[in-house]
């Protein structure tokens, strides 16, 4: 029903075939209204923000910061907590040099979960090294369940860094619990909501985490562009760690006096065409409802659960999670051979360890393939997806 | 299916038909290969005597690509002379017998077999 906001599936054909796009965690597709914005923006609006006393810099100034109040509505929080980044890796590495370095001393503990991407974990490792502060994973059950959160907490973490939704499970970690356990104990919650935010209702009072991550392209925006909101209490103690120009109020021979936040966390010339259009990606999951997205994905990861289980020889990993994240993995079977041969029916899946190699181990994998769901995704995609799995079963059996 | 699929029956006979995936008990030369990208993994098993490459087997494990591809190279190996065995025979030989149409991730698996063969014949420069 969606899926004609989205030219990508008239515009490619692939030996006559449509392109069926099951690679919405990795970055979704973009709606017309979002690519129109960006050649609009570019067309009409173009100048350097913040600078300029001229019309044009002011309109662009006033697009950027609208986005700014668009994203702050749509998570219940201030605008003044809203920093642009380039994604949620960089969002990560952001929180990790400019407010963790600071925090953390040689033996103290952050706390991490098994079900991490790779970006909520190396970033961490490499810090580590310098500073001699320990890394502890939160076991992760086969299904996606965090275990014994409560015991590793006792050990007195000062941050803990977990995502909202795995990128291979598809299980939503419930952060309103945990930001008041971790609380309680003066813990810092840091959440990647890399693959929460484009089907489920994010409102940060209630989840009540400190930090909040996450990148537009995977919810229907440009690239280049992610999101950092963190704790207004937080951000106006800390000190940026990068300089330049338009995050200064002034500057002598001595040291600078910087901005209010956001604006000391945003040195330099941003990418303010990208992060004007994204507004565009909001307004076009309003125009659908949120909560009808979730639905709607709800509704399809069961159907496609029930038919992928139905294969001969296909395990699908955290089936009852439903949020538009399905891995599986057939008995003998290949991932990249999978995904080549879905590929050959224009079938884009995932294939590897999706950045999640502890994970992987965790679950005694080495690979998995993974489709991933999104609003312009119909049974029909399914179906194709369940035929040609069938068809590639029976010639390798 | 036109014959640049991976369901081409070459490929699917090739793979189900694996001559040479066994191990052998008598061999001088081991040598194991890996593709971090995918987890394949090959441990070639060769015996060479007066340079002539008498029998070959190996253990691999990943996707079909780098199995087929160790399959046909081991099939070629036999009877040739080891110190010149890809002198006679290039990657493009058999990427073509094969006939296989591989992207460039996929090319990686592919190429398995002959870096592996590569590696091992560089630690044997001068074998007798
Ligand atoms: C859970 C999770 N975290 C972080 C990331 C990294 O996002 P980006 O590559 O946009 O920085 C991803 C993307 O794959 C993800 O799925």
């Amino acid at each position: 029903m969606y899926k004609k906001d989205f030219p990508i599936f008239t515009n490619t054909k692939l030996n006559g075939s449509d392109l069926v796009y099951l690679d919405s965690a990795a970055t979704t597709q973009k709606p017309q209204i979002v690519i129109n914005k960006l050649k609009e923006f570019y067309e009409n609006y173009n100048a350097n923000i913040y600078r300029g006393i001229y019309n044009l810099s002011e309109e662009a100034t006033a697009l950027y910061e609208n986005t700014r109040s668009r994203v702050a509505d749509f998570l219940n929080v201030s605008s003044s907590e809203i920093i642009f980044t380039k994604g949620t890796t960089d969002g990560i590495n952001f929180i990790v040099y400019t407010y963790a370095k600071n925090k953390l001393k040689k033996g103290d503990l952050v706390l991490l979960t098994e079900m991490e991407h790779h970006s909520n974990i190396v970033p961490w490792q490499i810090l580590s090294k310098n500073i001699g502060f320990n890394i502890e994973y939160v076991p992760v059950s086969k299904e996606g369940k965090l275990k014994d959160l409560d015991k590793f907490l006792e050990f007195k973490p000062k941050i803990l860094s977990i995502t909202h939704v795995s990128n291979v499970l598809g299980c939503v970690n419930d952060i309103s619990y945990i930001s008041r356990l971790a609380h309680k104990i003066g813990c810092t919650v840091i959440v990647d909501g890399a693959q929460a935010v484009s089907h489920m209702k994010i409102d940060i009072k209630s989840l009540g985490c400190d930090f909040y991550v996450f990148s537009a392209h995977k919810m229907f925006g440009p690239t280049g562009v992610g999101i950092l909101y963190g704790k207004n209490e937080i951000l106006s103690e800390i000190d940026p760690v990068f300089g330049g120009g338009e995050m200064i109020s002034s500057v002598t021979k001595e040291f600078p006096v910087f901005k209010s936040s956001p604006f000391k966390f945003e040195p330099g010339t941003q990418n303010f065409a990208d992060v004007s259009v994204f507004s565009s990606s909001i307004d076009y999951i309003d125009s659908i409802g949120i909560g009808n997205i979730s639905d709607y994905i709800k509704d399809l990861s069961s159907y496609a659960v029930k038919k992928l289980k139905g294969i001969k020889g296909l395990h699908v990993y955290g089936e009852g999670n439903l949020s538009g994240i399905i891995s599986f993995d057939i008995n003998g079977l290949h991932s990249h051979d999978i995904a080549t041969l879905l590929n050959e029916n224009n079938i884009a899946v995932r294939a590897g360890h999706h950045c999640a190699q502890i994970l992987m181990s965790s679950l005694g994998v080495s690979s998995l393939t993974r489709c991933s769901l999104q609003i312009y995704n119909d049974r029909s995609d399914i179906d194709k997806l369940v035929y040609s799995l069938d068809k590639i079963v029976n010639y390798f059996n | 299916m036109d014959n640049s699929s991976l369901l081409q029956s070459f490929i699917i006979e090739a793979y189900k038909n694996q001559k040479n995936k066994k191990s052998i008990d008598v061999y001088n030369i081991k040598q194991e290969g890996e593709n971090a990208l995918c987890g394949d993994t090959i441990t070639f098993y060769i015996n060479v005597v007066d340079d002539v490459i008498k029998d070959v087997g190996y253990d691999a494990k990943g996707c079909v690509i780098s199995q087929v591809f160790t399959s046909v190279l081991s099939e070629y190996m036999v009877g040739k002379n080891w110190n010149k065995v890809l002198d006679e025979i290039s990657f493009d030989d058999i990427y073509n017998t094969v006939g296989v149409s591989l992207s460039p991730t996929r090319l990686k698996c592919a190429k398995l077999p002959f870096e592996t063969i590569k590696l091992a014949l560089n630690k044997n420069m001068g074998h007798d």
